[in-house]
């Protein structure tokens, strides 16, 4: 293309590495302090809650504001500041194993799947076929063998997430092994396993850090559907998605019972699209 | 295109068989005896015997497997113990329903996505942009389940111009089914004509930068022209193959939404016969379910085919 | 005398840099085009011609505006025009083509459609009337069998053909200006020949006048009557192509026909590139936009910008010194002679190498047909031939970046078809390769100095204390700054980037070099820079080199040798300057007769317009 100018020698700054760069936009920035804000609230849970999560009171469903229930109680009189707050922390530990888990087998199944064509083809046809279960019918086989639990909805939101990692980085590293500074660095003498690492891993990798913004927005909806269905965590112990399903009856009735999972669930996943979204434009470029 | 249905369907056949294996390991994965399991703790060991005899949990696997198999293949499905009634019955009562549902929730879909899709890359409106941005991502970030419980609280008891839930089918009464089938169409389409949207957009925004567009543009051709005619085509093909998949998360949603609506399709029936231990119609349920998704998966790769002139050639 | 047809009057163009800057593409452009007259507007990357046509239809991308000036066609003003005049104007008086026909056509419209769209567009109502219109205009360009061509899609023509169909389209509302922007960059040189034949005919049988944007000198000589120089977003000059390519006033256009390398120059002679860069546009341009790089520039050159002023009746130049000098440059002295030693014993030995590819299902594809040919120390073998010949096989082949299918590879006698692990390491180690593209071919996530360093690291060559020292050598040896080890890829120009990558293959110290076309994404003047640098390389380390290229001249004046090659097979080999001048294959006699040469024809034939120029 003549159109526009040649490249011009870059100032003298080092630039940064992309991705910094794509959390420093002011969309990153926004989507960061969204999450930071959630998740923060979920870790500090036992310091900020002032309540036990399961502790009953004799008030039941009072309005927010109300002495000692900054938001008010749900219908048992449980205060619902703390579960809120330890249904996020719940949340954060279900979600910080299982999509984690999920990305690792993924990308281990793709890398198994780049290392032969047989590996290739038995990969491809695991991925179809847990792809053929879509996520809440998966989730519904799953827990009629394990029952309702935190482990199932644990392995319910990994195997939804390893075809869409592995997908993504088979497809990647296949991509990036045909690209000509592979076939240089293989005529320049790098090993094999060096050209992987070090030259086909850190290129193939850009969409898999937007799919875990991706992934972890899937899995508060997963965990919340399940909970809502009846097949999550088991009560008493609060969970975002459980503490809504309970809140559904009283609604119309006393709509902050709601409110504080509604606005959370909302705010993080808000948090991780904005995310996504600019490390995306950022790697489109 | 008879060839290249012969050479997608091996790999959809190899999924169905791979889907029949796991939906059958299920039950013989619960922990227990699956008999007792089956009949439920108060049950007497005569009726403990009879389920296993129904069901031949005596006979070897393979037996057991091909038993069913067959059952599948005649239409025999067997009684259901938890629930009551024959399975076969109970799958064709729910399958209407959620067919219905489902349909009316690809309507949205695509009509929603298309708009959102369409809208987002050629409006030049700050207000439009604005609106199609905040209906995306609201629908994206906001759990189907609150959703629906939000729709039911603005439109049956708020405003009070639709039913909360339940059904009337649509082919006895046209008026009254749309009435009851709107809100939880919509309900459920939400999220994937977010999607669509979105994806719409983007392959209609990077075809329009492409070269032949280019050509197009100095030939004179209209803009309007441009985007219906000569972008669209091309932004359509992955779109469709999207579509498939969404239709997936349609069926899988579904459980949701008919628990929330009270919808009583094959989603309500897996949850019923979950709730109630009813594995073997669990089983069922899940291999037409796998089998509708990939049905529903090599249809859209063949009209993927017959949009994209490159892919019968290659 | 009568309006011109396109009468273009200090336009300016801009566009907006991402970090908010302004850039300054097109800089007070003027020209004129008078009815059925041919035009060449030439000039390097970034010289601004592309947005020039561009901007004559209102179609920048991006950010791109008109800034100033004005363009009127028959006296109609196009820069205020509306959306609405301007799509009558678009395909109905300016038809344009354009460079890459792989990616113009839309793949999943028919060709008929294609051009049914243009014709409807032009108010045609009639589908019938619309049909046999296409097939005319198909038959025009000499697509065999319009009729059932009509239903196929783009994919089913090859890149000759499918540049046809563009051009059927652009002439499907007969304009009177057609715009070809680098219409055949993307082509071999024997369709490249066809395609501007066709042109030639086309504008004297419709008088529809043409603008060419081209990079190619070449193809200036071979289409045009007039030539505008452009530089830096500015013209430099502009006069009748006659004049222009064989007396140029501007020390620019002298550079630039001085760095084209001729068919005519004998092997081993060094051709004269342009030092330096082009200028950042976005900077605000004092003075004259080469001055920077000119070995004639005076004080005032750099202070004043030098107005588009008439040397003659017909030649125009925007030099301060020419304007007052009255004369042409001198011409360029003729192509140094460089004494290089004779070339020692055979290092590599190829013998009946095959190579087949199979895609998935039927067809196979085979690249290598039973290649044999040697190469000695200190040689310069080079292998030229059309895309789809097999010559970048033979460099991945011959570098072990593929398997051979057959045949075997020798080096020092010792037969390395198919070595080991260990084996092939020592084998890399001595035969490496240069790539094509310089930007696909550097890791864009490693700094240059690692990507240098890489090849030290495989093969262990000094401790990683030393390598930092040796990165820094081997970058001055190829003529970089050794700071530009900390920077990725992305900060270089294509010139720079091919110099690291020559790096890179110099690293482990190899014997052998396989050059993969090292210099066809590159500029002339840029390429004349590596070519000379790959040589002076050969002289002074004493390497066996193969030279890949698609263009003659190149491959002539570097060679000591040449093959060439024909679908997958070598038709002939021989001395570089005997095989130039005494072809005996006739694919040999055909690609020599098709490389355009930056001679006008006026200069080679007595002028007669009676002989008309046909293939």
């Amino acid at each position: 293309m003549t159109t526009l100018a040649a490249a011009k020698p870059a100032p003298a700054r080092k630039p940064r590495h992309p991705y910094r760069a794509a959390l420093a936009t002011a969309r990153g920035r926004t989507g960061l302090a969204l999450v930071g804000l959630v998740v923060l609230a979920g870790l500090l849970a036992p310091l900020l809650a002032g309540h036990g999560p399961t502790d009953q009171s004799a008030l039941a469903l009072a309005g927010p504001g109300t002495p000692g229930h900054p938001l008010g109680t749900d219908d048992l009189g449980r205060d619902l500041l703390a579960r809120l707050l330890h249904g996020i922390r719940a949340d954060l530990g279900i979600i910080a194993v299982a999509v984690p888990l999920g990305a690792a087998v993924g990308c281990l199944l793709a890398l198994a799947a780049a290392a032969h064509p047989v590996a290739d083809t038995v990969v491809q046809r695991a991925f179809d076929l847990i792809l053929a279960f879509p996520g809440l019918i998966l989730a519904l086989a799953v827990t009629a063998v394990l029952g309702p639990g935190r482990l199932p909805v644990i392995l319910v939101i990994a195997l939804a997430e390893v075809p869409a990692f592995g997908r993504l980085l088979r497809t990647g590293i296949l991509v990036q092994s045909g690209r000509e500074y592979v076939t240089a660095a293989r005529v320049g003498g790098t090993s094999g396993g060096r050209i992987l690492t070090r030259h086909i891993l850190p290129n193939a990798a850009d969409p898999l850090v937007v799919q875990i913004a991706v992934s972890l927005t899937v899995a508060v909806f997963l965990e919340g559907a399940m909970s809502f269905l009846g097949v999550g965590v088991r009560p008493p112990e609060p969970t975002l998605g459980a503490v809504l399903s309970q809140s559904m009856p009283y609604l119309a009735q006393a709509p902050h019972f709601a409110a504080g999972p509604l606005v959370t669930v909302t705010t993080l996943v808000l948090g991780l699209s904005l995310t996504a979204e600019a490390l995306n434009r950022e790697i489109r470029r | 295109m008879r060839r290249y249905l012969l050479r997608r369907l091996p790999s959809a056949l190899l999924v169905l068989l791979a889907a029949s294996f796991l939906a059958f390991a299920l039950l013989r994965l619960v922990p227990g005896d699956p008999a007792a399991v089956l009949a439920g703790p108060d049950a007497s060991p005569a009726t403990e015997a009879a389920i296993r005899e129904r069901l031949g949990l005596d006979d070897p696997l393979p037996a057991q497997y091909l038993r069913w198999i067959g059952g599948l293949l005649t239409g025999d499905l067997g009684p259901s113990y938890a629930i009551g009634g024959q399975t076969a019955d109970l799958i064709a009562d729910g399958l209407g329903a959620t067919v219905e549902l489902t349909l009316g929730a690809l309507l949205f879909v695509v009509a929603l996505g298309a708009a959102f899709g369409i809208l987002g890359a050629t409006s030049r409106n700050r207000w439009t942009l604005g609106t199609v941005r905040v209906l995306t991502t609201g629908a994206l970030a906001v759990p189907p389940f609150v959703t629906g419980v939000l729709l039911v609280l603005v439109f049956a008891v708020l405003l009070g111009v639709l039913p909360p839930g339940g059904r009337v089918p649509l082919l006895t009464a046209p008026d009254l089914g749309v009435q009851y089938l709107l809100l939880p169409a919509l309900c459920l389409a939400l999220p994937s004509a977010a999607v669509l949207g979105r994806y719409l957009k983007d392959g209609i925004e990077r075809t329009l930068a492409e070269d032949h567009i280019r050509t197009a543009t100095a030939a004179g051709i209209a803009p309007r022209r441009l985007l219906w005619r000569h972008a669209l085509p091309n932004a359509l093909p992955p779109v469709v193959t999207l579509l498939g998949m969404q239709t997936g998360h349609l069926l899988g949603g579904a459980v949701l939404v008919e628990a929330i609506f009270a919808w009583p399709g094959l989603g309500q029936l897996a949850e019923q016969a979950l709730v109630r231990r009813d594995y073997p119609v669990v089983q069922d349920l899940l291999l037409l379910l796998v089998t509708v998704f990939v049905l529903v998966q090599l249809l859209t790769d063949l009209v993927h085919a017959r949009l994209d002139p490159r892919i019968r050639w290659e | 005398m009568t309006t011109p047809l396109l009468e273009v009057q200090g336009l300016d163009v801009e566009f907006t840099t991402p970090g908010g800057g302004s850039l300054h593409a097109v800089r007070d452009v003027s020209f004129t085009l008078r009815r059925g007259e041919t035009l060449a507007v030439v000039g390097e990357s970034g010289s601004g011609k592309s947005t020039t046509a561009l901007a004559l239809l209102r179609m920048l991308p991006g950010t791109g505006r008109i800034t100033g000036g004005s363009v009127r066609l028959n006296g109609e003003e196009l820069t205020t025009a509306g959306e609405e005049r301007l799509r009558a104007v678009r395909g109905a008086r300016i038809g344009m083509v354009f460079q890459d026909p792989m990616t113009a056509l839309n793949p999943v419209l028919t060709i008929g459609r294609h051009l049914d769209e243009v014709l409807r567009a032009h108010g045609e109502r009639d589908g019938r009337t619309r049909r046999a219109r296409a097939v005319e205009l198909l038959r025009l360009v000499g697509i065999p069998d319009p009729e059932r061509r009509l239903g196929d899609h783009p994919h089913r023509f090859s890149g000759g053909q499918r540049q046809r169909v563009l051009i059927a389209m652009a002439l499907a509302g007969e304009p009177d200006v057609l715009l070809a922007d680098e219409p055949t960059t993307a082509l071999d040189a024997t369709v490249q020949d066809q395609i501007l034949t066709l042109l030639g005919e086309l504008t004297r049988t419709t008088g529809t006048a043409l603008v060419l944007i081209t990079h190619n000198m070449g193809v200036v000589a071979r289409a045009c009557d007039r030539v505008l120089v452009m530089y830096g977003g500015t013209v430099v000059e502009d006069g009748p192509t006659a004049d222009v390519l064989t007396r140029p006033r501007h020390p620019y256009t002298a550079g630039l026909l001085a760095a084209v390398p001729r068919l005519s120059a004998p092997s081993g002679t060094r051709l004269t590139g342009i030092p330096g860069t082009p200028p950042d546009l976005a900077l605000p341009l004092t003075g004259c936009a080469f001055a920077a790089r000119c070995a004639l520039a005076e004080e005032r050159c750099h202070t004043t910008a030098p107005p588009l002023t008439a040397v003659t009746d017909t030649v125009r130049a925007a030099c301060l010194p020419a304007a007052e000098r009255g004369e042409p440059l001198p011409p360029p002295p003729p192509p140094a002679k460089i004494d290089r030693p004779a070339p020692g014993a055979v290092v590599l030995t190829a013998e009946g190498l095959r190579k087949t590819y199979r895609s998935r299902g039927r067809r196979s594809f085979t690249a290598l047909d039973g290649v044999s040919l040697t190469l000695a120390a200190g040689e310069t073998l080079g292998i030229v031939g059309e895309s789809g010949s097999g010559k970048s096989t033979l460099a991945r082949v011959l570098a072990h970046a593929h398997p051979s299918d057959g045949g075997r590879i020798l080096l020092d006698g010792e037969d390395v078809t198919r070595p080991g692990r260990k084996e092939l390491h020592a084998v890399r180690r001595r035969v490496q390769m240069v790539f094509q593209d310089p930007y696909a071919s550097l890791n864009p996530r490693m700094t240059v100095g690692e990507i240098v360093a890489e090849p030290l690291r495989a093969f262990g060559i000094g401790t990683p204390a030393d390598r930092a020292g040796r990165v820094a050598e081997l970058l001055r040896l190829v003529g970089l700054d050794p700071a530009a080890a900390d920077r990725h890829p992305r900060s270089f120009s294509g010139g720079q980037r091919q110099r690291v990558g020559i790096a890179r293959a110099l690293a482990p110290g190899p014997d052998v070099l396989i050059c993969d076309e090292p210099v066809s994404a590159l500029d002339v003047s840029v390429q004349a820079q590596i070519v000379g640098l790959l040589t002076d390389l050969q002289r002074d380390l004493g390497l066996a080199l193969v030279f890949i290229a698609h263009d003659l001249a190149v491959v002539r004046q570097v060679s000591h040798r040449i093959a060439v090659m024909h679908e997958g097979r070598v038709v002939e080999t021989g001395d570089a300057d005997d095989l130039c001048e005494h072809p005996r294959d006739p694919y040999t006699r055909a690609l020599l007769a098709a490389a355009p040469e930056p001679v006008p024809l006026a200069a080679v034939r007595v002028p007669a317009p009676a002989e008309a120029v046909s293939a």
